[in-house]
């Protein structure tokens, strides 16, 4: 059984008076033990997914259909107050920006100690220990005196760290990590992907949605990925199935605009034309207008996906 | 702020407030002065604030009378520092209650939104509507004539002020990634709005507190002075200065003292908020 299964999850944005789909039936399952990468560009939906999941969207959002299913709750359903008990407790979330996600007031051991005093029954020495712990764990040099430090005496990579201790100070089942590196420059980068492998996936066996746009980090850490396009899933399996045949003409074209080592000075290939907006997406296959091998039929049908292989499943009428 | 914080020892910090902020530091030493004279009044003032002597009325500043004596021969120096008590115990009683009423509901329209914050801003709209001198003067002449009857007008005009004002620093914070990062982490809204949004709300709040505090002062003054605040014999400054209109030939002052004390605590409180202002935004952006 799967630890989180999103169902048909769609969700719109108000600009308006239009609701304006964001996410069209979106879905996908996370297993235990796994990362399952989101990519896609800017705008393609992929946090709006995120933010779907935590029930975090802005005021003027909403999820207009779908189910998003954790340990047999519907979250797409739950009442606020169950929410807020799940939150940093089964399902937690780090964002890009580490420096800008603790509250600036607090040290950052308070910040620790507030999230395991919430959601388990700690007295507040025991918090603090457990804080000291995972400190430590997420390899903050000096953890004791850190501790009391306040967020802006934190470097990102570091306040990166502390986020993930918060995240996953409550031994979540599941991590939502939306875009975790990017403000991050390349070794930081490494260390925090492997921290969340090795202390969530591996000695939990807790599932991660890691959202990024970069294929790299994708590579390196997931074990499975959906690639999205303007809202919809159009490519999903194994990430070296997909990595070494990609089927979808999107996934080709994004990897085919990746620089290449060995090449030193070229041309760098650019997928032609640009991504849709939310209002003027167009019908049928949504790629159908930059797609070199579009064809009649993909103006006017959206093609679902559909398993190629057991790895690997792709929207495309190339492979009917 | 930084250094503030982390000053080892309190003359090193008020070196640091001086080389941050001029406008504080004066502005703050004002009303400290004042406070402490105010609060200790009848510990050193030589006479009784309603002591007359009768063989010295009017007369100017002297050994034994310093800044002068009113018609009733009373001193002029006693009278302001208790002035003064009136005028400080009515500007933190109004911007006390105004500052708790008005930031519980701008938190409470900031952060819901939607219907509530209309049920909750559109009468405070309404309430703005009107001059403060005007809202002050109707319901302290409708309900009645004392210290306590202008705290709580002036309480009323404050309100729509500081819901404002908290309401402007709640959108900000609600979209702040902190505050998205404590919802994912699990946070009540009880906590969101207490722990994680009003403090980082104060900075704005206590600027306008601080220029309030000023207001209020003028306000009180004012009341008293067209006689819809403190009842004469009690001293306020507004009623020393309404008092001596009638002797302002023979004893001047009469109206100078009571009007430069009412300048010097409205000044200090102004430098202490514009100071404040400059301190805690230092990029100059106007709220």
């Amino acid at each position: 059984m799967s630890l989180l299964s999103v169902r048909d999850l769609s969700t719109e944005f108000k600009s308006g008076d239009r609701w304006l789909e964001a996410v069209s039936d979106v879905a996908f399952d996370l297993q235990r033990g796994e990362i399952l990468g989101l990519v896609g560009e800017s705008g393609c939906g992929k946090s709006t997914i995120a933010y779907s999941v935590m029930r975090l969207l802005a005021a003027n959002a909403r999820i207009r259909s779908g189910e998003v299913w954790l340990d047999g709750l519907n979250l797409a359903s739950l009442d606020e107050r169950a929410l807020q008990d799940l939150r940093g407790r089964q399902i937690s979330m780090i964002f890009q920006d580490a420096t800008t996600a603790l509250d600036p007031l607090y040290t950052v051991g308070h910040q620790v100690i507030e999230t395991l005093q919430e959601h388990l029954a700690l007295d507040p020495a025991q918090a603090r220990q457990r804080a000291l712990e995972l400190l430590r764990q997420l390899g903050i040099p000096a953890a004791e005196q850190r501790l009391n430090a306040y967020p802006y005496q934190f470097s990102g990579g570091m306040s990166q760290r502390i986020a993930l201790a918060i995240a996953i100070a409550c031994h979540p089942q599941v991590l939502i990590a939306d875009e975790p590196t990017t403000a991050l420059d390349v070794t930081i980068q490494a260390q925090i992907l492997q921290l969340i492998r090795q202390l969530l996936v591996e000695e939990q066996g807790a599932g991660v949605l890691l959202i990024t746009h970069d294929l790299g980090v994708v590579a390196q850490v997931c074990d499975r990925v959906a690639v999205m396009y303007a809202g919809k899933i159009v490519e999903f399996g194994d990430v070296h199935a997909l990595f070494a045949q990609p089927l979808h003409p999107y996934t080709q074209a994004l990897l085919n605009s990746l620089p290449s080592k060995g090449i030193a000075r070229g041309q760098l290939e650019t997928i032609q034309g640009r991504v849709p907006g939310l209002a003027d997406r167009p019908a049928g296959c949504r790629f159908h207008t930059r797609c070199p091998h579009a064809r009649a039929v993909c103006r006017q049908q959206a093609p679902p996906l559909q398993a190629v292989s057991p790895q690997q499943q792709v929207a495309c009428v190339l492979y009917d | 702020m930084r250094n503030m914080k982390t000053a080892p020892n309190p003359l090193a910090a008020t070196r640091a407030l001086y080389r941050s902020s001029r406008s504080v530091f004066f502005g703050g030493a004002i009303i400290l002065t004042l406070a402490i004279m105010t609060a200790t009044a009848p510990w050193y003032s030589p006479y009784a604030p309603d002591a007359m002597d009768f063989m010295a009325p009017l007369s100017g500043p002297s050994q034994a009378h310093f800044l002068g004596t009113d018609n009733f021969g009373r001193d002029m120096f006693t009278r302001v520092i208790y002035g003064y008590q009136i005028s400080l115990a009515v500007a933190l009683g109004s911007v006390g209650f105004g500052m708790v009423v008005g930031v519980s509901l701008g938190l409470l329209a900031g952060y819901f939104g939607g219907v509530l914050e209309n049920l909750l801003m559109r009468p405070m709209d309404v309430l703005m509507a009107f001059p403060a001198i005007v809202l002050v003067v109707a319901l302290t002449g409708f309900v009645g004539r004392d210290e306590s009857v202008m705290i709580m007008a002036v309480a009323v005009v404050y309100v729509p002020i500081f819901a404002r004002v908290m309401r402007g620093a709640t959108l900000e914070l609600v979209n702040e990634l902190f505050v998205e990062g404590a919802r994912a982490r699990g946070a009540s809204h009880l906590r969101l709005m207490l722990r994680h949004i009003l403090p980082n709300a104060i900075p704005p709040v206590l600027i306008q507190a601080s220029i309030l505090m000023g207001i209020a002062i003028l306000l009180e003054s004012a009341l008293s002075f067209i006689g819809l605040g403190t009842q004469p014999p009690d001293p306020s400054l507004g009623l020393m200065l309404s008092e001596g209109r009638s002797f302002m030939q023979q004893a001047p002052w009469m109206v100078l003292v009571p009007g430069l004390a009412i300048s010097l605590a409205v000044l200090g409180f102004n430098l202490l908020g514009n100071g404040l202002q400059e301190l805690l935004n230092p990029a100059g952006k106007g709220r």
